[in-house]
């Protein structure tokens, strides 16, 4: 049905188009004179008010007609009807929409039935409604720009104008985007910090997220909930410090000798290389940790007679180093690369060798930039979800100790939201404020890169 | 010549200075050096364990394809099929070559069949049904215990109780071996199978189509709004606070980590819009939202990089602001925007926290036939795959990641040759 | 002999290439010790690349060889087993536009001497610095404040900093690639005035577009065009009886 009348609209921007370009043609015939704009526009400006308008119409009461049903289902549920939080009340409406659909399941209940006869009747008639407004828009609005067309009109100007609205309706979407994050992600941890005071989420030591009224294993006994996030920080804190501890040398390392050292073809070669590792999707990375690198890294450890967890921090964090080597290496790069030739040869001049010229001109000249692209190492190690959930485990330990086992704030996301979800528990809604924090993290490190590299950019222009 | 006393304080500070140089530059070739081990590493252990995944162990048997018992309703449906007897003929087969005749030999030669051996079968009289009533030489999968056992994962040395397969079962498996039965080919089951817990049907078709479908969705999403976006704010956007937000927002959501994304999928696609999950659809939305920073920025370079002389001759001639960019600057653009967007779709090719959130790791064994019917993309089948203990499993994760690789190597390697190919001097 | 002690540079049949390109083309001169000789000669014509084959700083750039012998104090210092750096420590260089490290004036100064280990302490590297600055007559401008950026000097004091930073590790010869070309006029004068106290000790050679400039400051004169030698001898004979009719034309103004 959406398919016919996006046909339709379509159809009638093409008849309008038409209809306009004769329009002005015949005007410019009788008065025998050139109208300001190419016929074509006269003609493109009714097309798109037939279609863009009535396009948006559709799209709008597609979405929204289910929303406003299920409100109106809702409103129409028995009294006595036992209640045991959202999840039940959209559990039904989803019951009642699959039935809509044709979908039986067993033995409904009766009022359950009539509701999805109605649900049905309203889709129906949603349907005839939304075609003919959409039908009706798009002919109503090609009508109101055919009339605006004369010898005076500017149907170029206004043509692009439109244009420039569809611009800039686009650019909206990153504002868009990023409002919907701040909401989705505000609305649900303001409901969590209902139920858990922000002061235990902060400084909590203990994470154990339960269902409400889960048991514990065995005991009989209500689980006890602790919201604490400290285990999860001190867990990114420690991968993201093994992570570093490989990426900073080596990529710093990399970079001086690629853009001081190498010769042209050296570099032309091993840069791309570099760049794969960068490449390769993070499941793949999270796959090698688990099966080879933590694997090793226990063995190797029982053999120098240490117990290294079968999922510890040092693989995951190892790994995790190796994915951002690039990221450091390129960046650094960059810099180094930018202080200028008239330093090194000021230093070289004086009779320095090479790597003093390095170390004591060049390198602290790109300090900045360096620093900047360490941030923003930090800032992709901290929120990387994929090798901490397959090579790091979920036990929210709180340790420094690399061979330990250790989670991740993103780790927890993922698990808790990857599973059965009640949005009225305190555990579904756990995962959104550990993803604000997680957004607020990031994004001032980000800032701060940002500034570092500004001030940066100002000494040198 | 005299030498100063500065020249002798230099000469004695050489030596020392020499060595230093020489450590320094050590360093450096050794981080590189770590750095493609790292890289080599990677590439060994994926490759090592990948390589095999591609290749099966299969039984060729004699069946005979008795039309009564196949086929009983006789008119080829699917009810027909499989109320008919297709399991059994294919154990008589195999139960004819082993010899099994007891109820304990029996049951151990079943086990060494792969489950889908009767699909397959099956699949097979559909297609040919002149076949029927005629004796056809099949080929069908070794159940993943048995394949193990040819590759040298089971072995005759264990114990029998520590082993997954019997003294009996692997008697049977040598003799067939012997009389030629067993072949070792590609395997069919990869490219064309699709999710399943037995490791020898499993397949990545249904992620592969699925992948396909998403980044179809997130392309078509994320390249219009994100090509208009860079033209709008290189072109026609005034210097003002207005822009300056958008180009915030801009680098923000290109630091944003992707689970977030993820999120935002979930609470507004899902929960708010009433969509259904682990559709290619939210899949494509959310990957598109994901992508649209790379597409921006990669494109606004693009058009910086077209010289103001192109504008400005435009202009010249009395086109208007937005003649002269759609007409001139744009067209010059696109190879730099496409570039970028091949990129970007590279990278949301390997992308799986975000789908995760989404729901795509249900375990979903019909290949999605379009945007609305729920589905899985290649790296989440991946990620499910991981957690499979089974040898064949892992070789089979590699395998897939292998495909995932070269897509992403055939996308990147595209991206460049267009660059290169289309690259003006100005 | 006496010859011999009265030549410090020593420059036999020297070409340099950039790749394929020949950039100087076989040119042989005898630089006078405690002198100080200009090159002048219209843009591009090789002056300053000659200038940088006399401290190897060639070397720096990829694709440049040279031919030919060039002896700086009796040495070949494009023999093999020549090390560059105390070549360099002998042999300084000013810039044409001031590059001051984005360190203090002190550091800026200290830099060499720190390096080729000249100072034996602390208050041996303060009298270093002293002097170099006394030396490249900065003392009294920057003496009360050695821990500001050398960055936030003005354009003449920066090139002051840098003469002062070359000439903190002694060397025996200063090079000057065009070091007034981006200052103003009052910088100038300062700094060729400088020059005539600084050739008491140093040889001096300076690369120079102002023709004016060589005629103030310098004892002898080389014309170069094209990457060749046209003419080489006594200033004042270059300017008033210049023997190469093309060097006549360059300085009656007929070319530039």
């Amino acid at each position: 049905m959406f398919l016919l009348i996006t046909a339709a609209t379509l159809l009638f921007g093409v008849i309008f188009y038409f209809l306009g370009v004769n329009k002005i043609k015949r005007i410019c015939s009788q008065d025998d004179i050139r109208p300001n704009s190419l016929f074509g526009y006269h003609g493109a400006y009714p097309a798109i008010l037939a279609v863009v308008p009535a396009l948006v119409l559709l799209s709008i009461w597609l979405v929204c007609d289910d929303l406003i049903f299920n409100s109106m289902l809702e409103a129409r549920f028995p009294d006595d009807l036992e209640v045991k939080g959202r999840q039940t009340i959209l559990i039904l409406l989803a019951q009642i929409r699959n039935i809509s659909d044709g979908i039986i399941v067993g033995q409904p209940d009766e009022w359950i039935l009539i509701l999805s006869q109605q649900l049905s009747a309203w889709r129906a008639n949603s349907e005839i409604a939304n075609a003919i407004m959409a039908v009706g828009l798009s002919v109503f609005c090609g009508f109101i720009g055919i009339s605006r067309i004369n010898l005076n009109f500017r149907a170029r100007k206004a043509v692009e104008t439109l244009f420039l609205t569809g611009l800039i309706i686009c650019s909206l979407i990153a504002i868009i985007t990023t409002i919907g994050i701040v909401f989705s992600v505000i609305f649900e941890s303001i409901r969590f910090f209902k139920l858990i005071s922000p002061l235990e989420f902060l400084t909590g030591t203990v994470w154990n997220p339960e269902f409400e009224g889960a048991e514990r294993a065995g005991s009989g006994q209500q689980g006890m909930s602790a919201y604490g996030s400290i285990p999860l920080f001190a867990g990114t804190f420690l991968i993201s410090i093994i992570a570093l501890s490989v990426s900073v040398p080596v990529g710093l390392f990399s970079a001086i000798y690629l853009s001081e050292y190498a010769s042209k073809k050296a570099r032309a070669t091993i840069k791309p290389l570099l760049e794969i590792l960068a490449g390769v999707p993070t499941v793949v990375y999270g796959f090698f940790a688990a099966l080879t690198v933590a694997p090793f890294f226990r063995e190797t450890g029982g053999l120098l007679g240490l117990n290294v967890a079968s999922e510890s921090a040092l693989a995951a964090g190892f790994v995790m180093g190796i994915m951002i080597i690039p990221f450091i290496s390129s960046l650094s790069d960059d810099v180094i690369s930018a202080v200028p030739q008239s330093l090194r040869d000021a230093a070289l001049g004086l009779g320095s060798t090479k790597s003093e010229a390095i170390k004591k001109v060049v390198l602290p000249a790109a300090l900045p930039g360096i620093v900047a692209s360490i941030i923003l190492a930090v800032s992709r190690a901290v929120g990387e979800t994929m090798i901490v959930v397959m090579a790091a485990g979920l036990a929210a330990n709180l340790s420094v100790n690399p061979l330990d086992a250790v989670t991740t704030v993103t780790a927890q996301i993922v698990t808790i939201l990857v599973g059965d979800q009640e949005f009225e528990s305190a555990k579904t809604l756990s995962a959104f404020a550990l993803a604000l924090t997680l957004i607020c993290i990031t994004l001032v490190l980000n800032f701060f890169a940002l500034k570092i590299v500004k001030k940066y950019r100002e000494q040198y222009e | 010549m005299p030498t100063t006393n500065t020249d002798q304080l230099v000469n004695a500070s050489l030596k020392l200075r020499r060595k230093k140089e020489r450590r320094f530059k050590m360093l450096g070739i050794l981080a590189i050096a770590l750095a493609l081990c790292f890289l080599v590493t990677l590439m060994v252990s994926i490759l090592s364990k990948g390589i095999p995944g591609f290749f099966q162990y299969y039984i060729t048997l004699s069946v005979d394809l008795d039309r009564e018992r196949l086929d009983p309703i006789g008119d080829l449906s699917d009810q027909s099929l499989f109320d008919g007897q297709a399991n059994k003929i294919v154990q008589e087969a195999i139960f004819l070559k082993t010899g099994a005749t007891s109820r304990n030999e029996k049951r151990a030669v079943r086990k060494l069949l792969s489950n889908g051996s009767d699909t397959r079968l099956i699949s097979f009289v559909k297609s040919n049904p002149k076949l029927l009533d005629s004796t056809q030489k099949l080929k069908f999968a070794l159940d993943d215990d048995a394949d193990s056992y040819f590759r040298g994962f089971v072995k005759k040395q264990t114990p029998e109780k520590q082993r997954r397969l019997s003294d009996l079962q692997i008697e049977y498996l040598d003799t067939m071996n012997k009389s030629g039965l067993i072949s070792y080919q590609i395997s069919d089951y990869l490219f064309f199978g699709s999710a399943s817990r037995n490791a020898e049907m499993a397949g990545i078709k249904g992620a592969a189509i699925g992948s396909l479908l998403t980044l179809t969705v997130c392309f078509l999403i994320s390249f219009p709004i994100g090509v208009a976006t860079a033209v709008y704010l290189e072109e026609f956007a005034p210097k003002n606070k207005f822009t300056e937000l958008i180009e915030i927002n801009i680098n923000n959501l290109a630091a944003v980590p992707s689970v977030v994304f993820g999120i935002l999928g979930l609470a507004m696609f899902i929960n708010l819009f009433g969509l259904p999950r682990s559709i290619p659809l939210v899949g494509g939305m959310v990957l598109a939202l994901m992508t649209l920073p790379t597409i921006i920025i990669s494109s606004r370079a693009a058009i910086k990089a077209v010289p103001p002389s192109i504008r400005i001759g435009a202009l010249g001639v009395g086109a208007s602001k937005v003649q002269a960019t759609m007409h001139h600057v744009v067209p010059l653009a696109i190879p730099g925007m496409l570039t970028g967007t091949i990129i970007g779709m590279a990278q949301a090719l390997g992308e799986t926290a975000p789908l995760l959130m989404i729901g795509m790791v249900a375990f979903i064994v019909d290949v999605p036939g379009s945007v609305m019917d729920p589905g899985t993309v290649l790296p989440v089948q991946i990620f499910m795959w991981a957690d499979f203990a089974e040898r064949m499993f892992i070789q089979k994760t590699s395998s897939a990641i292998i495909i995932l690789l070269l897509f992403l190597i055939l996308m990147n390697g595209g991206a460049i040759w267009l660059r290169k190919k289309l690259e003006r001097r100005w | 002999m006496a010859d011999l002690d009265k030549t410090i540079v020593k420059c036999s049949n020297v070409s340099v290439f950039y790749g394929e390109n020949k950039a100087i083309n076989d040119i042989s001169i005898e630089i006078e010790r405690q002198s100080i000789t200009s090159f002048i000669g219209p843009s591009g014509c090789g002056k300053s690349t000659f200038l940088r084959t006399i401290n190897r700083m060639n070397d720096t750039i990829e694709g440049c060889h040279i031919e030919g012998q060039v002896m700086v104090d009796g040495q070949d210092i494009y023999a093999p087993s020549i090390d560059v750096v105390p070549l360099r420590a002998k042999v300084g260089m000013v810039f044409q536009k001031p590059n001051p490290f984005p360190k203090t004036i002190y550091e800026n100064v200290a830099y060499g001497p720190r390096i080729h280990g000249l100072a034996k302490n602390k208050s041996h590297l303060d009298e270093i610095v002293e002097k170099a600055l006394i030396g490249a007559g900065l003392w009294t401008e920057v003496r009360d404040r050695l821990q500001d950026t050398g960055t936030g000097l003005s354009g003449g004091q920066q090139q002051r900093l840098c003469i002062a930073r070359a000439i903190a590790v002694e060397p025996q010869i200063i090079l000057m690639d065009e070091p007034c070309s981006s200052l103003d006029p009052i910088a100038t004068s300062k700094i060729e005035a400088l020059m005539s106290e600084l050739s008491n000790d140093y040889t001096i050679i300076i690369v120079t577009h102002s023709m004016q400039q060589a005629a103030r400051v310098s004892q002898n004169t080389a014309y170069f065009h094209l990457g060749n030698l046209i003419e080489y001898g006594d200033t004042k004979e270059i300017f008033v009886r210049p023997q190469d009719p093309q060097t006549e034309a360059y300085i009656s103004g007929k070319i530039g």
